[in-house]
């Protein structure tokens, strides 16, 4: 049985520094891929990934476990990428500018898309989908991860959560249909 | 039913939230509508890839840069309540209080591991090592080295006391 987050969190307090970087490893994926795509911007979620665990090893003394450590290390995450892009709404509000992450893809006529360019459709549609609803189903993605403990980390009622990811979900779904020409 | 109605709730039909028998009904609206099956399709694919979204590995260089980083705050910001437990080799040497020259010597026969590309040593594997390799020899340590041992606590007692 894998050694529980708080588990690892009480080793490295107590001077463990491999149960630190198992900790890593276990939510690398997760941090990195719920900041890009609040961000929509591979490169600050690579400052996010570091800003954040650097931020809970100093932190660490102070961790309550209460079995909640994926919340807490997500609102972190969420927080710091909230407050980037309320800077850039700011600094837009200055100097109008657009930044396309996922350029719009190209599919054949006549054939229906493979899973690469899917994937492309994906992250492109997600890039156009309000910033809740992406950082809703960026979570939603992550295996395991239930509707209270996504609410948990967005800080709204549950049932707000499943109406966000069911509209989410239905968008992608009709962005990958329309990507698929052959389609009916 | 209009494709519109069974559209607006094909997630929820996904998932398997809707009573039996408003499900049949749309079960019964997908056999004859290829759009609404083709949408139910995609559905399934766009999950699928949000799935593998959420598992995409960040770029090796970027997970090493902040693995160099974490090493520098968890060796330097080590909450001071702590104690310890996964050693550098400096840390090694002081603690037993040799050379780091001889740490080095002997890392064929140190139990080290390799932690983010640093050479470490874990304190309870170390402590069961010196144990192992003194039990054999403690009969022939001097006095004056067995208080210098016993002052830096790395001799488990037991032994100490079984000596004759």
């Amino acid at each position: 049985m894998a050694v529980s987050d708080d588990e690892l969190m009480r080793r490295y307090v107590e001077g463990d520094e491999a149960a630190f970087h198992m900790l890593f490893d276990r939510y690398r994926a997760l941090v990195y891929n719920f900041a890009r795509y609040m961000l929509n911007d591979p490169f600050r979620a690579e400052d996010i990934l570091q800003d954040t665990f650097l931020s809970v090893a100093r932190s660490a003394p102070r961790y309550r476990p209460e079995g909640r450590f994926r919340t807490w290390l997500l609102r972190i995450v969420r927080n710091r990428c909230l407050n980037l892009l309320e800077a850039d709404r700011a600094r837009r509000a200055a100097t109008i500018r657009e930044r396309p992450e996922f350029p719009a893809i190209e599919t054949s006529p006549g054939r229906r898309i493979e899973a690469a360019e899917r994937m492309a459709a994906v992250r492109e549609a997600l890039s156009r989908l309000p910033e809740r609803q992406r950082e809703a189903l960026v979570l939603y993605g992550f295996d395991s991860m239930s509707y209270d403990e996504i609410a948990g980390v967005l800080d709204v009622p549950i049932n707000t959560v499943k109406t966000i990811i069911h509209r989410g979900r239905a968008a992608l779904a009709r962005a990958i249909q329309d990507k698929e020409p052959d389609a009916p | 039913m209009m494709c519109a109605d069974v559209q607006q709730q094909l997630v929820h039909f996904a998932d398997g939230e809707l009573e039996p028998a408003r499900a049949r009904e749309i079960e019964r609206h997908l056999a004859q509508c290829a759009k609404c099956r083709a949408l139910l399709g995609a559905l399934g694919r766009a999950d699928g890839a949000l799935r593998a979204l959420a598992r995409e590995e960040p770029p090796a260089e970027a997970t090493q840069a902040v693995r160099g980083a974490l090493c520098d705050v968890l060796e330097h910001e080590q909450p001071p309540a702590a104690r310890r437990e996964i050693m550098t080799l400096d840390e090694v040497a002081g603690y037993l209080r040799i050379p780091i020259e001889d740490i080095i010597e002997s890392m064929g026969d140190l139990p080290t591991f390799e932690l983010a590309g640093h050479v470490r040593v874990r304190r309870t594997r170390l402590l069961e090592w010196i144990e192992e390799r003194e039990r054999a020899h403690v009969g022939s340590i001097a006095e004056s080295d067995l208080a210098r041992i016993l002052s830096g606590g790395l001799l488990p007692r037991r032994i100490v006391a079984g000596r004759g």
